[in-house]
């Protein structure tokens, strides 16, 4: 079957998501705006090269039995960054926990199942982290004591292939500065 | 069709005729034009009969017929049909196993003689030494399988191309690279970090590929003769998936040091960056058009991942795939006209290719699983990998027929492939 571009080209791009959706035997909802999305970073020009990476020497290690139950990953959709109302109650916590604790450094790792593109995912994952230091920066923590990495599908936390597994992998982790000797 | 074919060996064999003592070397026929007539029979394998060759076997581990026949049937243009219980006795006895045309290969002074019969008049169509000077048993049969190529059709093998990928062992993934048929691996750094993305540098000398050597992801650039690397991108956030253009040192690639990912240029010899996407969405995995005018790339900007294609500067976005809601991982055809790419369809991950004239998609692979495709450099063939029955590995499909043909067999996960340049 070949396409008519023409007709696809006008109909517009959110109501051609629509169609597609309709005509599909295996139906996705139509993507929602995604609340969390980065606010308009074009503050420096484009021909300005961004900074650095800071703080790669510094080591993070898994929250100790104290905090690991405060510290605890948050799950997101599949093929989402959005911060769900589940995840809120958690990140609300946290913040908290770092408000009280102002000189931790925390790692917010980004996660991903293993559907779709290696890649893609390894971008998905950033922006889960990303999402997720926006919204703990939104509570009052310090954007600079939060480090975000993303492993995309590289290191899931339940080695299965079904949906159970996956919404375990779809996630962030957090790690907490160790402790210099 | 047949005739057509007939009338070039004729060809070829009147430039043997009038040059044999080029024999020793590649024969004349390449002169002489094209065995097989592209344009007409481009979509019909030739059948080649080919033997095992036990005699030449030595520390191979493998018959050296079963090398060539892997590599002739890779290259998309032959059948191969192989002896069966019945070893054809002579070149009759092949023709009437349908062989159009028979290989023969014989121990030489110094290496082996690599021939070609016409299996229907017995003339040579191709005559050549392979010294074993020149390389191991295994690339001796990959240069004779391009010659087999070259000489029946005019255009360029691809037996003697590399693989990169990504090879998870169980201990992580490491960047490693291979031969076409998926022997000889080996990783590229030997340095333990989480090694993704790997690509080739369009002359085939250097691989770009993103590490976590230091705990988050880079951009480096390997350089395969002198055998070190570079770190090339290191800011804030995540820095991945580049690719250099065709004509020197301008990388593209996906940074987040913005807040989200976008699309940014290097320029390797100045240092001078430039962004290329300004959008409140995900927009990755660019890569650059044959010619370096364009650049495609993956973007949610409206919903699920799309594939787009935009001018070298960033300008003028074009949404080219136009169904589905999961579409990522885009790789132009070796002559810019079409975009292969993953997406997700009712019956799983497949690979599809979008012709951008007509707007016009096929759908190369079965099965699901399907992730991650790049072209052969001429343009025949999809290689990807495929999970399937609890392993991952890499498989080379040919567009005309659309058979698929596994090339990993070892242990691990095979994964992210790039072809590189013919050498």
């Amino acid at each position: 079957m070949k396409l008519d571009v023409v007709w696809w080209k006008s109909v517009g791009v959110l109501f051609t998501a629509g169609i597609l959706v309709a005509g599909c035997g295996k139906s996705k909802p139509a993507p929602a705006p995604d609340i969390s999305a980065p606010a308009d970073t074009t503050t420096t020009t484009d021909n300005e090269a961004p900074p650095e990476r800071t703080g790669e020497d510094v080591q993070y290690v898994d929250p100790n039995s104290q905090y690991a139950s405060i510290l605890r990953p948050i799950r997101f959709e599949f093929n989402k960054y959005r911060i769900t109302e589940e995840s809120k109650p958690t990140l609300e916590g946290i913040a908290k926990l770092l408000k009280q604790n102002a000189t931790w450094k925390v790692l917010i790792e980004g996660h991903c199942d293993e559907q779709g593109t290696n890649e893609y995912n390894l971008t998905l994952g950033e922006q889960r982290a990303q999402a997720t230091r926006r919204y703990l920066a939104s509570l009052g923590v310090d954007d600079g004591r939060l480090q975000t990495v993303s492993y995309g599908e590289e290191r899931p936390t339940n080695m299965g292939h079904d949906e159970s597994a996956w919404a375990e992998n779809r996630r962030c982790e957090f790690k907490v500065e160790a402790p210099r000797s | 069709m047949k005739q057509a074919r007939r009338m070039v060996i004729a060809a070829a064999l009147f430039a043997w005729a009038a040059f044999p003592s080029s024999f020793g070397v590649i024969s004349t026929a390449g002169a002489a034009g094209p065995i097989i007539d592209v344009e007409k029979e481009g979509d019909r394998r030739i059948q080649i009969g080919i033997d095992l060759y036990k005699q030449l076997t030595g520390d191979l581990g493998v018959p050296p017929g079963d090398i060539l026949a892997f590599d002739l049937e890779l290259s998309g243009w032959f059948e191969p049909i192989r002896p069966g219980v019945m070893v054809p006795t002579g070149i009759a006895d092949w023709a009437r196993k349908g062989a159009e045309v028979v290989t023969e290969m014989s121990a030489a002074p110094g290496g082996f003689i690599g021939r070609v019969r016409d299996a229907g008049t017995g003339n040579v169509l191709l005559e050549k030494t392979y010294a074993s000077s020149e390389g191991s048993m295994r690339r001796r049969m990959h240069r004779f399988s391009d010659d087999i190529v070259q000489t029946l059709t005019g255009e360029k093998g691809i037996a003697t191309t590399q693989i990169v990928c990504e090879w998870n062992s169980g201990k992580g993934k490491r960047v490693v690279r291979m031969d076409v048929d998926g022997y000889g691996m080996k990783e590229i750094t030997g340095e333990g970090a989480l090694e993704l993305s790997p690509r080739w540098s369009s002359d085939g000398s250097k691989i770009l590929y993103t590490s976590f050597s230091s705990g988050y992801p880079d951009v480096y650039l390997q350089d395969l003769k002198a055998g070190n690397r570079k770190r090339i991108a290191h800011y804030q956030g995540l820095n991945a998936f580049g690719d250099l253009h065709p004509n020197g040192n301008l990388l593209v690639l996906t940074m987040s040091s913005s807040g989200d990912p976008e699309i940014y240029t290097k320029d390797l010899s100045s240092g001078k960056i430039h962004r290329l996407t300004h959008h409140k969405a995900t927009d990755t995995s660019p890569v650059w058009s044959p010619d370096g005018s364009r650049i495609a790339f993956a973007s949610d900007r409206t919903g699920g991942p799309q594939v787009y294609v935009m001018n070298a500067d960033g300008s003028s976005p074009k949404q080219v795939t136009l169904r589905g809601d999961y579409n990522t991982a885009p790789e132009w055809s070796p002559d810019g006209t079409r975009i292969a790419y993953c997406a997700l369809r009712p019956d799983g991950f497949q690979i599809q290719v979008v012709e951008l004239a007509s707007g016009g998609v096929t759908t190369v692979t079965e099965g699901g699983g399907c992730e991650d495709p790049c072209w052969s450099p001429d343009g025949r063939s999809i290689l990807y990998s495929r999970s399937a029955g609890g392993r991952t590995d890499l498989y080379i499909t040919d567009l005309s027929e659309r058979k698929a043909l596994r090339i990993t067999r070892g242990s691990g996960k095979f994964t992210t492939p790039d072809w590189s340049p013919i050498p």
